[in-house]
């Protein structure tokens, strides 16, 4: 287990730097973030000197050497676009996408487990067309549509909730259902899948034969062992949810991390756009070995390290 | 308010109906008392709070109601008096401003010359770094040459000294000093209607009426601007309720709020010009006929009228809005739509086919104004490809070596300053970023170096007449509309855009 | 295996297959999907209007009103453009960038898992490595990043969505190569000389083949699903080419004063990935009944 935590360091070291070493020269191959905010009037000797006063000006391997060693001592440098420290811009946005990705999140658990059983256990009954048109829908559209179609429905047609923003407890519930719908139908697909799995092993059919009633036997044995996929996914949608956020949030002004990414990478905006992909990859990769512990810890007889 | 507009329960059913889900937006109503807070809607965050620091549009509408500028402009764009009261030339290259004795900033210190004299210094200061610097550009220094004095001093000769300082937002001296530049910006204390309450990153900048203004007080106790980066979400928060004034709209949206019980659409044609450059260094549009071709083939009312509705300009043969200084109030003649006569051009140049033409546009500027002159030259024999490209890989192709430019490009220009010097000199000046292969010379040159350098407006006016002269004989642009800027409000309020985008909101009203 | 069986049976017994009880649903969405493909394939022969072809006076007309001479059966957008013409030509380009990005994801991944699987050693651990660095990386943020940087357009929305899902196919090729690198066939073929890439291919790939077919299946929804997203942040296939996603980003702000802009190209790309991920469901029943 050492050896692999080990293993699974180091590699997780590798990818961060890899990622953040593409991105760092792909941003600088096109575009200047200076003259792109500076206003039009701005001369050509004032657009150097605030290169120089933001070190754009220097040689690019110094530039990349010098937010390598920013990045060791955690200091993500200044936005500039916005002049304040990077790290207070993400600090300020990170608790909303938490917010949202974890309510999704539990969202698409809570729709998603029921629909995937109820569809496995009743799966010849004809209604079954409905959970089967629900999940497919949330496969199916994008999030940008169904989001709109929520604020015109929910917001200007009904007046229940508020249309964007976060400025209520409630804001959430529109941008919660928009980005949960495609996790809450790979979950109600797993858990069926699974449950159709468990349903065929011997256990069910012997239980069945001997009269034990069909509802018990889904909540004390199915449920519990159809669980398992679900956990080991657990931690992956979780990282799905927080990268995923960028769309949803833009479209209902929802202030996370995914609406600051779009600004940046549109600005230009070297430093923050670094800043968010650090983060992102590592509380991706964070997830995913928490994915793999999971996986092992539910499942004994699997070996530690996804053989696939 | 803002959750739960008033909507009879009974009729939700035939709200969920997508249709109809407008017709109940006029239904959600606002208390019956005076007006708390005001929600202004904008597209993205204010780069700064400090006013000296950067410009974007939601910086500007939103500082702009904490702090006074020197002086300011009227709804009409006249200069009027704000902190200074008067001014006088003293010399060519010096003027004195008289400052009020009443104005006190948030803290409840006063405003000085000392104060004025400060920000002048500080806005201009290399190492300080502010967007504005070029703006500043002609200012070589102030002093405050009493309590309620400050001269200016400017490098030459300028007339637009007074245009320039309607955009100086006055900073306390005392407590940028103390609290430093960081922190003032992320706390700023002027001395505008409002005073700072809280800045909630991406989400919004609160403020709350200052009683102690010298000026006209706002009638909103408080007010709030969010930050709405989808169009159709802050047209959904208009509906709502949620916001009592959205800005930047498309034409379309504009027509569809129009026709909503409750809310309204005011537009303004701004300075702002949208254009097709061409490049004048690239073949065969260095041909005078192909340019009057393309002048010629482009229905301008045809674009204001049925593609902008009307709404989102106004047509314009002329680079410089007649808001500004320096229009020419009987403009020369300019190419009429007559894709016959442009069609006769374009075979007469090139008898053996189309001639090709490769057009560049980035976002936000209109893709259907683009995509519609597109088929403009097409219908007239030109092989016109359309790319669409992302702000900074299309900065860097127009502004770098004209071999790289695209026959044409679409932009929208604007100074915001009420000049002609504006425009013309960031189109056609000498080294300015976007003033490539425009054909411009030596002559041009010397009007607008005249027109910078004269106090007497006759004279200005005559070199500013010249150019235009030059821009309809060359035709290294072709002009098609003044931009509208589109706010949309509730019918309650009212409100007066202006042409150079201010949004003051003590100048605005709300009415039961 | 049903497919082979039927192939070398009697005419009427292929019809029997296809008119099966347990094949019919599979059959009907072949067709559907077919039908879509053929729609897209067609387009230039079927679309009643040049779907670039503007109409300023005949802007966002509903569906079934005719305008200055033209006939639009689903109404016209925002240019006066034909809706329907759009959508066909709109599916064609959404089509492409999805069976683009799929076969080269595919090509890649299944070469790189393949190859791992079989080769081991050095080769193994660093491709495998590089991989689960790429899928543990968030892939919409990198796209994002990627497309701004190289600019909007058909081809780096490909690029990109290539790019970043080749490793989902690495890693099933790796796990199916494994299990039967093992098996007696391989082992002996290998053992009588058969080169790397003859073995690769005509024993290992062809049984490798179907759980490779479901994740294909089910990433071509996903990519027609991704290229939408980029265009509502402006950075998919730019207009004035049509794709279902542009379209559908671009009359999003239409939505409740000319609701078929964006309601057609919606529906079509819903009713597109529909097929494809019940097609891709049904298939995996079939061909990878344990996996996922």
């Amino acid at each position: 287990m050492g050896a692999f935590i080990l293993k699974r360091l180091f590699q997780a070291f590798i990818a961060v730097f890899g990622v953040l070493t593409f991105v760092f020269f792909l941003q600088r191959l096109t575009g200047d973030p200076v003259a792109l905010l500076a206003p039009v009037n701005t001369t050509a000797e004032d657009l150097e000197r605030i290169r120089h006063s933001l070190g754009l000006d220097r040689p690019l391997i110094v530039q990349y050497l010098d937010f390598l060693w920013g990045v060791v001592r955690l200091d993500l440098g200044r936005s500039l676009a916005q002049s304040i420290p990077v790290s207070d811009l993400i600090w300020s946005r990170l608790p909303y996408t938490l917010w949202l990705a974890v309510s999704s999140l539990v969202f698409a658990l809570v729709l998603g487990v029921p629909l995937g059983v109820i569809m496995a256990v009743w799966r010849r009954h004809k209604l079954m067309a409905i959970p089967s048109t629900i999940v497919l829908a949330g496969q199916s559209l994008p999030t940008f549509w169904s989001g709109i179609m929520f604020i015109l429905i929910f917001a200007v047609g009904l007046g229940w909730l508020p249309s964007s923003g976060a400025r209520t407890p409630n804001s959430v519930i529109l941008p919660m259902v928009a980005l949960g719908l495609f996790s809450m139908a790979t979950f109600a697909r797993v858990m069926r899948t699974a449950m159709i799995d468990e349903l065929s092993k011997d256990y069910i059919r012997t239980a069945r034969a001997k009269g034990v009633p069909k509802n018990a036997m889904i909540a004390r044995h199915l449920m519990r062992n159809s669980l398992i996929p679900l956990i080991t996914m657990l931690a992956l949608e979780l990282a799905n949810l927080l990268a995923g956020a960028a769309v949803v949030e833009t479209v209902f002004a929802w202030p996370g991390l995914g609406q600051l990414a779009v600004q940046s990478i549109g600005a230009r905006d070297f430093p923050v756009v670094q800043g968010v992909v650090l983060l992102g990859a590592v509380t991706a990769i964070s997830l995913n070995f928490l994915a793999d512990v999971l996986y092992g810890a539910v499942d004994p007889r699997i070996r530690v390290g996804r053989g696939g | 308010m803002i959750a739960n507009p008033v909507i009879p329960r009974g009729r939700w059913l035939r709200a969920a109906l997508l249709s109809s889900v407008i017709a109940f937006a006029g239904l959600s109503g606002h208390a019956a008392l005076a007006k708390e807070t005001i929600v202004i809607d904008l597209v993205d965050e204010p780069q700064s709070l400090d006013p000296h620091l950067h410009a974007n549009n939601s910086a500007l509408y939103t500082y702009g109601n904490m702090f006074d500028n020197l002086l300011t402009r009227d709804n009409a764009g006249k200069i009027i008096p704000n902190i200074a009261t008067k001014w006088s030339q003293l010399s060519d290259t010096e003027i004195e401003f008289t400052i009020r004795d009443d104005v006190t900033f948030h803290d409840g210190s006063p405003l000085t010359a000392e104060d004025v004299a400060f920000s002048i210094q500080r806005i201009i200061d290399p190492a300080y770094g502010s967007d504005w610097i070029s703006t500043f550009a002609a200012i070589a220094g102030a002093e405050a040459t009493g309590p309620n004095t400050v001269k200016v001093t400017t490098k030459t000769v300028y007339p637009l000294t007074l245009g320039m300082m309607t955009k100086l937002p006055v900073v306390p001296k005392a407590v940028v000093e103390k609290v430093g530049d960081e922190a003032f910006n992320l706390s700023p204390v002027g001395s505008g209607p409002y005073k700072f309450v809280a800045w909630n990153r991406g989400v919004s900048v609160d403020m709350a009426a200052y009683d102690g203004y010298w000026g006209e007080k706002p009638e909103f106790p408080k007010a709030e601007f969010r930050i709405v980066p989808d169009a159709a979400t802050r047209v959904a928060d208009l509906q709502t309720g949620a916001a009592d004034l959205i800005v930047t709209l498309t034409p379309d949206l504009a027509v569809q709020i129009q026709a909503e019980p409750g809310l309204k659409v005011e537009t303004v044609a701004t300075e702002r010009m949208a254009y097709l450059k061409l490049n004048l260094e690239a073949k065969p549009f260095d041909d005078i006929r192909v340019r009057e071709a393309i002048a010629s083939a482009i229905d301008r009312e045809g674009l204001v009228q049925g593609l902008l509705l009307g709404i989102g300009g106004v047509e314009s043969e002329q680079l410089i809005a007649p808001s500004s200084f320096g229009s020419d109030p009987n403009p020369p003649a300019f190419p009429a739509y007559d894709p016959d006569h442009a069609r006769e051009l374009v075979k007469e140049v090139s008898p053996d086919g189309p001639i090709p033409m490769t057009l560049v546009n980035r976002p936000p500027y209109s893709q259907s104004v683009a995509e519609a002159v597109q088929q403009m030259l097409i219908d007239v024999g030109f092989d016109a490809t359309l790319e669409v490209k992302e702000g900074g890989t299309w900065y860097q192709q127009v502004t770098g070596d004209p071999a790289q430019h695209p026959d044409g490009y679409f932009i929208n220009m604007s100074c915001s300053c009420g000049d002609a010097d504006g425009l013309f000199t960031l189109v056609f000046g000498k080294g300015a970023n976007f003033a490539k292969a425009t054909g411009a010379t030596d002559e041009t040159e010397a009007l607008l170096v005249k027109g910078r350098t004269t106090l007497d407006e006759g004279e200005r006016m005559e070199a500013y007449e010249a150019m235009a002269d030059w821009v309809a004989e060359t035709l290294p642009i072709i002009p098609m509309y003044q931009v509208s800027q589109i706010y949309a409000m509730n019918e309650k309020l009212s409100f007066t855009p202006t042409p150079n985008e201010t949004m003051f909101i003590n100048r605005m009203a709300w009415s039961e | 295996m049903a497919l082979t069986d039927a192939e070398s049976a009697p005419r009427f017994a292929r019809l029997r297959w296809i008119w099966a009880p347990g094949n019919r649903k599979l059959v009907f969405l072949l067709i559907l999907f077919a039908l879509f493909i053929l729609a897209a394939v067609f387009a230039p022969l079927i679309a009643p209007e040049d779907p670039f072809r503007q109409n300023l006076l005949g802007r966002l007309k509903p569906p079934g009103t005719t305008a200055r001479g033209t006939f639009f059966l689903l109404g016209s957008d925002e240019l006066g453009r034909d809706v329907l013409s759009r959508v066909l030509y709109g599916a064609r380009i959404s089509l492409a960038v999805a069976f683009s990005s799929v076969i080269a994801s595919a090509l890649i991944g299944v070469s790189v898992g393949m190859f791992a699987a079989y080769r081991g050693g050095i080769a193994e651990a660093v491709l495998m490595r590089l991989t689960d660095i790429i899928l543990s990386v968030p892939g919409i943020l990198i796209a994002l990043i990627v497309v701004a940087a190289l600019g909007p357009g058909m081809i780096n929305v490909i690029l990109v969505l290539t790019i970043t899902r080749w490793p989902r196919y690495a890693r099933v090729a790796y796990a199916q190569t494994l299990q039967l690198s093992s098996q007696p066939f391989v082992r002996l073929s290998k053992h009588m000389g058969s080169s790397t890439v003859y073995i690769l291919t005509r024993h290992v790939l062809p049984n490798i083949i179907g759980p490779l077919a479901v994740v294909a299946t089910l990433e071509f929804g996903l990519m027609i699903l991704w290229e939408a997203s980029l265009s509502f942040l402006g950075l998919g296939v730019q207009p004035p080419t049509p794709s279902l996603g542009n379209m559908l980003s671009g009359g999003r702000v239409y939505a409740a004063s000319a609701w078929w802009i964006a309601t057609i190209p919606g529906l079509v790309l819903f009713a597109l990935i529909a097929v494809v991920n019940v097609m891709g469901d049904e298939l995996r029943d079939r061909l990878d009944p344990k996996g996922r």
